[in-house]
């Protein structure tokens, strides 16, 4: 076989399995050969499902037998850390025995098996889903770089066509930086749209689980078998929207895309920043209109998200905290984990109040655009060990640098996509970020789609990844 | 922000059910400097008469929007 089919999209496999022109078993095969060859020098995975090639095999007997093998059927997926798994043991980055995860599936990988998913092995994550590293996972477009995180293994499987999409999470933008740095798709739904029972929580009013793809096609694919009710999860609403990308493509003209001035516009590095202004050129050029705004709230939106962040990753594992534990986490988490009991009571609840400030200044917006666009992060991908980064002359921290426009869609909770826009100096992935309203999600698909389509935007091998 | 001294430091670690040693809470309260003082600035923030959504409900914007 062909590695060639390993590249192809997801929408493409499944299509070249459903018919028949190759087996589940024999892309599962391919995959898994290739993880053994390439992965070790990128330490994307954390565990290989021993029972992958039976799962396909599986998806081959439904389809022989004439049966539906479901929208996803073959498809390899990739499974971050933090979603509990039957196959393998989910640790969140941590030790061995530190938490207890059931070994059963997560609400959204019952969803994907449940359309002929095969989950082909768990992806490395930065520990507990908190930072922006993923050690020692490296970039697929320089192993001197860092992939992003907390998704990181997921980014660099789907970038080096170990497998055909991934499941990551965000809570600040934990899916669309490493997306972005690793030249892939990266997509966080609108909050209450996917359910999150069977994840490892981290915020439970700011994680969003998503896709990440070599294609908004794939992503869009992955969400439409993911939506649907989770009885588990209080937060999903169980919405069902069609996510149809391949019905009629979007008409450009006269979309009306918003771009704010401040705080996206601020501090941007040279080539993050000419690299969307030519893919919002193009959409421009297609007969959209581009709004300007100012929204001065954002200027407390870091102190918001740190309390929210800080005092429900605390809450949420008080027990490792009291018993002592929390000593067997890496010293980031570590300390991320222990501060959130030094945030007042107070302050959290005005984090709170900013936050209902900022959906009614974003919801305002959107009663005047369609969508927004924003670099995905100010920055590129970072050397190993680096802290910090000169933008624009000034000195930044690059943890500081890298969440700065993704984090405040989790606080507002709307759907945002990455797509990759183009190159920095060095040759790293820069990403676009599509913003839209709450549930217009499949806005935000489709515009990506357009970008990628006419070749605005989209994936690039990264060189070298034979 | 305590002075470091012992006495302050067993309060703050009871007043904050943080079970960690002295030298520890003075690692943590090194970190949490920098963090706060982006906390601090929510005193100034614009939210007189806001109230804070809690349980944050994402289909209240859908509600808003009038596409129930």
């Amino acid at each position: 076989m062909s590695e060639e089919i390993l590249w192809s999209s997801l929408r493409e496999q499944v299509a070249t399995v459903t018919s028949g022109r190759i087996s589940a078993e024999a892309l599962a095969h391919g995959y898994l050969e290739r993880i053994a060859r390439i992965d070790p020098a990128y330490h994307a995975f954390v565990a290989i499902n021993p029972q992958a090639l039976e799962e396909a095999r599986e998806v081959d007997r439904r389809i022989a037998a004439g049966g539906t093998p479901g929208m996803l059927a073959g498809a390899c997926i990739a499974v971050k850390d933090n979603f509990a798994t039957a196959c393998c043991p989910t640790r969140a980055g941590t030790r061995e025995g530190l938490l207890e995860i059931p070994r059963s599936d997560a609400h959204l990988v019952q969803r994907l098996r449940s359309e002929g998913a095969v989950v082909i092995g768990k992806t490395r994550m930065h520990q507990l889903a908190w930072g922006n590293i993923t050690a020692p996972a490296n970039n697929p477009w320089s192993q001197a770089h860092v992939p992003g995180g907390s998704s990181g293994g997921s980014a660099v499987a789907v970038a080096l066509a170990l497998c055909a999409g991934a499941l990551g999470s965000d809570t600040g933008g934990s899916v669309r930086i490493p997306a972005a740095f690793c030249g892939t798709a990266g997509f966080k739904p609108t909050l209450g749209l996917l359910g999150r029972s069977g994840i490892v929580s981290h915020s439970w009013s700011l994680d969003h689980p998503g896709p990440i793809t070599r294609t908004t096609d794939d992503a869009a694919l992955m969400m439409a078998a993911m939506v649907g009710a989770d009885p588990g999860d209080p937060y999903c609403q169980g919405r069902t929207p069609g996510l149809d990308l391949q019905a009629a493509p979007i008409d450009l003209a006269g979309l009306r895309v918003g771009v704010i001035r401040n705080h996206f516009g601020e501090q941007v590095s040279v080539d993050v920043h000419d690299a969307c202004a030519r893919a919002t050129d193009w959409l421009v050029a297609q007969g959209a209109r581009i709004s300007t705004f100012e929204v001065p709230e954002l200027r407390f939106g870091l102190g918001a998200i740190f309390a929210i962040e800080l005092v429900s990753a605390s809450a949420h594992f008080d027990a490792l905290v009291q018993s002592g534990r929390s000593a067997e986490l890496e010293p980031d988490v570590r300390a991320m984990i222990e501060m959130g009991r030094l945030v007042s009571g107070v302050d959290y609840l005005h984090a709170e109040r900013l936050r209902a400030v900022l959906c009614a200044r974003f919801a305002e917006i959107f009663s005047q655009v369609d969508i927004l666009v924003t670099p995905t992060s100010p920055i590129t991908a970072w050397r190993h060990g680096a802290s910090e980064i000169e933008i624009d002359g000034r000195i930044e921290k690059v943890l500081a640098a890298s969440w700065r426009f993704t984090y405040p869609f989790n606080l507002t909770g709307l759907p945002a996509l990455s797509v990759p826009c183009g190159r920095d100096a060095d040759g790293l992935p820069i990403g676009l970020q599509i913003v839209a309203g709450a549930f217009d999600d499949e806005r935000c698909l489709r515009v990506g789609l357009a970008l990628e389509t006419a070749g605005a935007a989209g994936f690039e091998r990264p060189p070298g990844s034979v | 922000m305590p002075d470091g001294g012992a006495d302050q430091m067993l309060e703050l670690k009871e007043l904050c059910s943080l079970p960690v040693s002295d030298e520890r809470l003075a690692e943590l309260l090194d970190v949490y400097r920098d963090i706060h003082k982006e906390i601090a600035l929510l005193k100034t923030a614009p939210i007189d008469g806001v109230t804070p959504v809690v349980t944050f409900d994402a289909g209240r914007f859908q509600r808003e929007s009038g596409d129930e």
